[in-house]
């Protein structure tokens, strides 16, 4: 029988969240996945860290991508950051055919067994451009870049951020066009995957009280085969609430989606089951995040 | 999870947890600051909702206005407490204005946010003094931004114009 492991989810999900305190300072942000305009400001580091726990494939899967940042605020409107990021997948017969396999698993296993691993993953870089401000001007307008380097994998993300204030800005309404082209060697381990992905994500947090604010994310996330979106192999829509608390030393994030629907086609269609789009997606997709401005 | 576990589990997140200093300001003191040596008197404000709209219109604020922090001396100045959102708590201010209707002073008393402690200091709170209510009293227009306080720059200038709208409207009818 497959073991959870639990009591080692469990170290590693609280170690994540202590290494939280120590690694991590950025922007503060009040959505799970949603990014907004709200940049450390000149001269100031932060850090911070992110924890995304994917939930449940059709057998047993869970996934942990942790993520330790360091932000600093180049100019009033730049911000640039460094992502060292971790990955631990505890999988078993977890696809549709109820073998142990998909994205972070490597082909060279026994698809008969279960699969558990804690590995370095990748580093990554970032920066923000706010062109308007959502505080002064009527929408607040950004851009937004992160090239990403592993030992499996290499990709190039960039977004469109919008953000509208409202209601003394309490009320804070953004969505992200989130392009990625992406290069992965260890989803065949034999020919690189080459894939892009658009993701629209949109999200409303509301400052309910004082230091409190909650809202929900929404994902609907498209995935192509090719470098330049060639043809489209699986798309899924998301949805959940989130929670943040900010104080004057530190802010924490939660957020949960929930996969409401998944279509796999073409190539990609072997990555699907029961409706749901399975590959490194879970059902149910938690976030945690930590900052500390220094 | 081990003692061995917990143990570095509590170290490594209470560790980087450093205080930072917030501005804190009581009401006896900040009267003493602006008004020193003299008696104030609170005077029961009552707003109508047009009154109200239009202090909303003018400013854009849409936090509520406590018309319960009014007071005046024998000279017939005028010390107005209020507060509008910030970061992450309300912040707490106070204007003084001169018999002749226009700004004599502005001070934040209560801060408490992570960035932008320079909205209360003398530099940038100089620039209210001698605004009126008929002055825009806009960030970016008459009164300029801080870097990394846009957000609390801004409702504090909402907020003074507010006061001061407050003024043209009611208080200055007040013998």
């Amino acid at each position: 029988m497959f073991n959870l492991k639990l009591k080692k989810i469990q170290t590693i999900l609280l170690c994540s969240l202590a290494l939280s305190s120590q690694l991590v300072v950025a922007g503060e942000n009040v959505f799970g996945w949603v990014y907004t305009l709200d940049l450390v400001p000149k001269g100031k580091f932060e850090v911070e860290q992110l924890t995304q726990w994917n939930h449940k494939q059709k057998g047993d899967y869970e996934n942990f991508s942790i993520r330790g940042e360091l932000e600093y605020g180049l100019t009033d409107n730049i911000q640039i950051a460094g992502y060292i990021n971790t990955d631990y997948t505890n999988a078993y017969r977890n696809d549709r055919f109820g073998e142990t396999a998909g994205s972070k698993i490597p082909e060279s296993i026994d698809v008969t067994k279960s699969y558990s691993k804690f590995r370095y993953d990748s580093a990554s870089f970032e920066g923000i451009w706010r062109i308007t401000n959502p505080y002064t001007d009527v929408i607040g307008v950004g851009l937004y870049v992160e090239p990403t380097l592993g030992y499996d994998s290499k990709s190039l993300e960039y977004r469109l951020i919008l953000q509208k204030n409202m209601i003394d800005d309490k009320l804070i309404l953004a969505t992200n066009f989130v392009f990625e082209t992406e290069r992965d060697e260890i989803a065949t381990n034999s020919e690189p995957e080459k894939a892009s992905h658009f993701d629209l994500l949109a999200g409303a947090s509301y400052r309910f009280a004082p230091n409190w604010s909650a809202g929900f994310d929404y994902r609907y996330h498209n995935d192509f085969s090719g470098y330049f979106y060639q043809k489209s192999t699986q798309h899924a829509h998301f949805i959940g609430p989130n929670l943040h608390y900010g104080s004057t030393n530190w802010w924490a994030t939660i957020g949960y989606r929930r996969q409401l629907s998944g279509t796999c086609k073409g190539v990609g269609k072997l990555e699907c089951a029961d409706g749901y789009v399975l590959d490194d997606h879970g059902r149910d997709e938690f976030m945690f995040k930590f900052g500390i401005p220094l | 999870m081990n003692k061995f576990q917990k143990l570095v589990f509590v170290m490594l997140a209470v560790l980087p947890l450093t205080s930072q200093a917030t501005i804190h300001v009581s009401l006896e003191e900040m009267q003493e600051i602006m008004f020193p040596n003299q008696k104030l008197v609170l005077v029961p404000v009552v707003l109508s909702d047009a009154t109200r709209e239009k202090m909303k219109e003018a400013s854009t604020v849409r936090e509520p206005f406590k018309a319960d922090r009014v007071w005046r001396n024998d000279k017939g100045e005028w010390f107005v407490l209020d507060e509008v959102v910030g970061k992450h708590e309300m912040i707490k201010y106070a204007v003084a204005i001169n018999v002749d209707g226009s700004v004599k002073q502005v001070r934040v008393m209560d801060y408490v946010e992570s960035y932008g402690y320079e909205v209360a200091e003398n530099k940038w709170l100089q620039q209210f003094v001698g605004k009126t209510g008929s002055s825009t009293i806009k960030l970016n227009k008459d009164i300029d931004n801080i870097s990394g306080a846009t957000l609390s720059s801004k409702h504090i200038s909402d907020g003074v114009k507010r006061v001061m709208t407050l003024y043209s409207l009611v208080l200055k009818q007040y013998k």
